[in-house]
């Protein structure tokens, strides 16, 4: 315990000394095997005020104990928009959505921005609101698109039947600003997860929302006949693609109406589905990477951050890499080794890194009052 | 007070001090559309103060049987309970006052009826703010106040009356409440209960949906610490994030009193199971409305109680043992101490209402409860070295 005070009051000190804050979680320190020590890859983030009007695109790289923030651009946007995008595959070009109307009551109010330290420009408009783009390992870029349909009937409402909506999957040319629709249909919403791109083929992997129900569902990017992959319980979420067993992984509930949340997988080229692990969490927020399932784990109702799933004993083992709070895996590297995540706790919402290799967490220092959303790691896509 | 709040406090400040008839011709401070080609043109008007209208809004929860000829006197009826156990009653409405004002904050950028437009025009006049797509006032009313369109309440006073605009907002409510699955046993007095009129207020849209996966799984409540931007919540969520933390008043404090509203358990919410009925379970705890009936005056000023808390099970707004909260901030923590324990039996609050919530609770957003027994000394003192260093920098930077 002694140790554990003195290496954080000289940690601290250092920290002062160099006006940073550190960028080392030194609870894994102990356990770190014989890995070179390495500085994650630099990444991308998106960065502004809560309630702000505007958000910088910044590149972060993490050397040591110092954190740099270089930005590339700004994006304007409406006030206390939500903010998400991607990073194009190898480039230090950034894809964002944001909301760009004054519409309150508009699902399909945002536009998407091509950002490099050159521009920030306008591509395209009526994308979904918070949805985020998707990019594929090539650099093809899908969004979420919609028109309104009629508001429901009194006798509807009562059931909670929504508004259905004309809906589209759109794939972009960020120099012209053309779409193409590679999907459409109506219901709820068509919610991009990701695009799994093997043998020469890229496929968009979506989830369609109606009132009948829920599928997931799959197209090539250039369009074609889609897919449907399974059946799921309507509520699926944060979906991740396994790429060992080319599967899609994603948090559900166990079954309709149930107080438990559950890991599942079902494999691209269909099948049944499994479940992994369950869990009275409702942000499991489950993330597939080399042939491993990482959740957020919780003891009763309190957080415990990042962990492993074990899949034959379906159990799950908190890494405890950050501490108290949630952690949100939003992308890896190319070589899978590290992770960008959010970790959240009541008091405050940081970005963070994790080294899978080392088990060792890592703090960028980044201003605090800023809302700060990943978007990914700069390099190859994984 | 929050630098958010000081700037509204100021901003309201300055809307106070100027002229409707200023011969400055220039655009208003903040955010205020003003729209000319809907069916009632601008009213230049002040708008009232503060405390005029949070009396406002009290005096128009108590509902068109109480407030006489201060809003639209309709004739409609709404059902009280749903049998679980209180029997199906109808009553004229009323509604809770802490969820009208929640509701005008983020409707209309605060609490504005009149406000100097930002555009299209700027005519450096305070006026009706009136949005592009027709929405008028302190409740964003659009039914009906289209051009061309008609209505049967008094369109001009939709415009020009800041009670009689909140009146026709209550009364669409009222229809939500109407139209929308019950939550708990539907009682008009649990602010909870009325989670899908509110969420239908803006339209039953799937984007308002808690379980829209755009969404992060693991937000933090609106307006809490760790609160994320709007754009990242279902609406009913951001009104509740405006009872749960109320604007700023002018001359400090909270300009309405702070209710720690539950939310429901987001499993038990689908749109798309084809159940007959999609009623839902109270969450817990409840709490009940304590506005002034029929007040004239601002009458929930004062200190907030929660005496209307209803508990039927674990809190999820417990103190946090969170080290990062404790370090941080004293707003990590909800009081809740003259919450009613209802674990075992139906409560009876003060005011006669009867809840029974049999679910253990459960929310849309994230409230943890007791996050860590224990607290590690490298959060403390890296997190009270942080903040130096960032105050440091501020002073630096001034």
């Amino acid at each position: 315990m002694r140790a554990r005070w003195l290496r954080t009051l000289a940690l601290v000190g250092l920290s002062l000394t160099a006006s940073l804050a550190p960028t080392t979680d030194p609870l894994q320190a102990h356990a770190a095997p014989a890995v070179a020590a390495m500085d994650p890859p630099v990444f991308c983030v998106l960065r502004g005020a809560v309630d702000g009007t505007s958000s910088a695109v910044s590149l972060v790289t993490v050397e040591g104990a110092r954190t740099r923030v270089r930005d590339l651009g700004q994006v304007d946007h409406a006030q206390g928009s939500a903010r998400r995008g991607a990073v194009m595959p190898n480039t230090e070009v950034a894809i964002v959505a944001v909301a760009e109307g004054t519409d309150r009551r508009s699902t399909y109010d945002s536009a998407l921005f091509r950002v490099d330290d050159k521009a920030s420009r306008r591509v395209l408009g009526g994308l979904a609101h918070a949805v985020a783009p998707v990019v594929s390992p090539s650099g093809v870029v899908l969004v979420a698109r919609g028109v309104e349909g009629r508001e429901p009937t009194v006798q509807e409402s009562k059931r909670l039947v929504l508004r259905v909506d004309a809906l589209t999957l759109d794939r972009v040319d960020l120099d012209t600003g053309v779409a193409t629709t590679v999907w459409r249909g109506t219901g709820y919403q068509a919610f991009p997860a990701f695009i799994a791109a093997r043998d020469g083929h890229e496929d968009l992997v979506f989830a369609l929302i109606d009132p009948s129900g829920e599928s997931l569902m799959s197209v090539e990017v250039t369009g074609g006949a889609p897919r449907t992959i399974a059946s799921v319980v309507p509520f699926a979420r944060d979906f991740s693609w396994d790429r060992a067993h080319d599967a899609i992984v994603f948090a559900d509930l166990l079954t309709p109406y149930s107080p438990r949340w559950s890991v599942d997988t079902v494999p691209i080229s269909g099948g049944s589905i499994r479940s992994f692990f369950d869990d009275l969490n409702d942000h499991l927020m489950p993330y597939s990477v080399a042939g491993e399932i990482l959740i957020s784990t919780t003891t009763g109702l309190a957080d415990t951050g990042l962990g492993r799933v074990d899949e034959s004993t379906r159990t799950a083992r908190s890494l405890g890499a950050f501490g108290p709070g949630s952690d949100r895996i939003v992308a890896s590297s190319a070589d899978a080794r590290w992770l960008l995540l959010t970790h959240t706790s009541r008091a405050a919402r940081q970005v963070a890194v994790f080294d899978r290799a080392a088990s060792r967490a890592v703090l960028p220092s980044l201003p605090g009052d800023e809302e700060i959303e990943p978007l990914g790691f700069v390099g190859a896509a994984r | 007070m929050t630098g958010k709040s000081l700037s509204i406090a100021l901003f309201f400040a300055a809307i106070v001090a100027v002229s409707p008839r200023t011969a400055d011709a220039g655009c208003g401070p903040t955010f205020c559309p003003s729209y000319t080609t809907c069916r009632i043109a601008p009213f230049d008007a002040v708008n009232p103060a503060f405390s005029d209208l949070s009396a406002t809004f009290d005096t128009i929860a108590a509902g068109p049987s109480k407030y006489g000829a201060a809003g639209w006197a309709y004739s409609t009826l709404i059902d009280d309970g749903v049998g679980k156990p209180h029997p199906t009653t109808k009553v004229s409405p009323r509604f809770p006052c802490s969820l009208l004002k929640g509701i005008s904050v983020q409707e209309s950028v605060g609490w504005h009826q009149f406000c100097i437009p930002t555009g299209p025009t700027c005519t450096g006049v305070s006026q009706t703010i009136i949005s592009f797509d027709c929405g008028y006032g302190l409740m964003q009313v659009t039914s009906g106040m289209t051009a061309g369109a008609t209505s049967a309440y008094d369109a001009n006073r939709v415009a020009s009356d800041p009670g009689y605009n909140v009146s026709v907002g209550a009364e669409i409510l009222a229809e939500k409440w109407a139209a929308t699955p019950s939550v708990g046993d539907n009682r008009v007095d649990l602010i909870e209960d009325w989670y899908f009129s509110v969420w239908a207020y803006n339209g039953l849209a799937f984007k308002n949906n808690p379980n829209d996966p755009a969404y992060p799984a693991d937000r933090q409540p609106y307006r809490d610490t760790a609160g994320l931007s709007a754009g990242n919540y279902p609406y009913q969520e951001l009104i509740w994030g405006w009872v749960r933390h109320p604007i700023a008043a002018p001359a400090g404090g909270d300009a309405y009193k702070a209710w720690p509203l539950s939310y429901p358990d987001r499993a038990s919410i689908c749109a798309s199971c084809g159940a007959p009925t999609a009623d839902i379970a109270d969450p817990s705890p409840t709490h009940a409305t304590d506005c002034p009936a029929g007040a004239t005056t601002g009458g929930d000023a004062g200190v907030p109680t929660d005496a209307g808390a209803v508990d039927s099970g674990p809190k999820h707004d417990a103190a946090t043992g969170d080290a990062i909260a404790d370090a941080t901030t004293s707003d990590a923590t909800t009081s809740d101490a003259q919450a009613i324990d209802a674990t075992e039996s139906d409560a009876v609050t003060g005011d006669g209402t009867v809840e029974a919530t049999g679910n253990s609770g459960g929310c849309g957003c994230r409230v943890d409860a007791n996050e860590s027994g224990k607290t590690d000394p490298f959060w403390t003192v890296a997190t009270a070295a942080l903040v130096f260093v960032t105050r440091r920098r501020r002073r630096a930077g001034a």
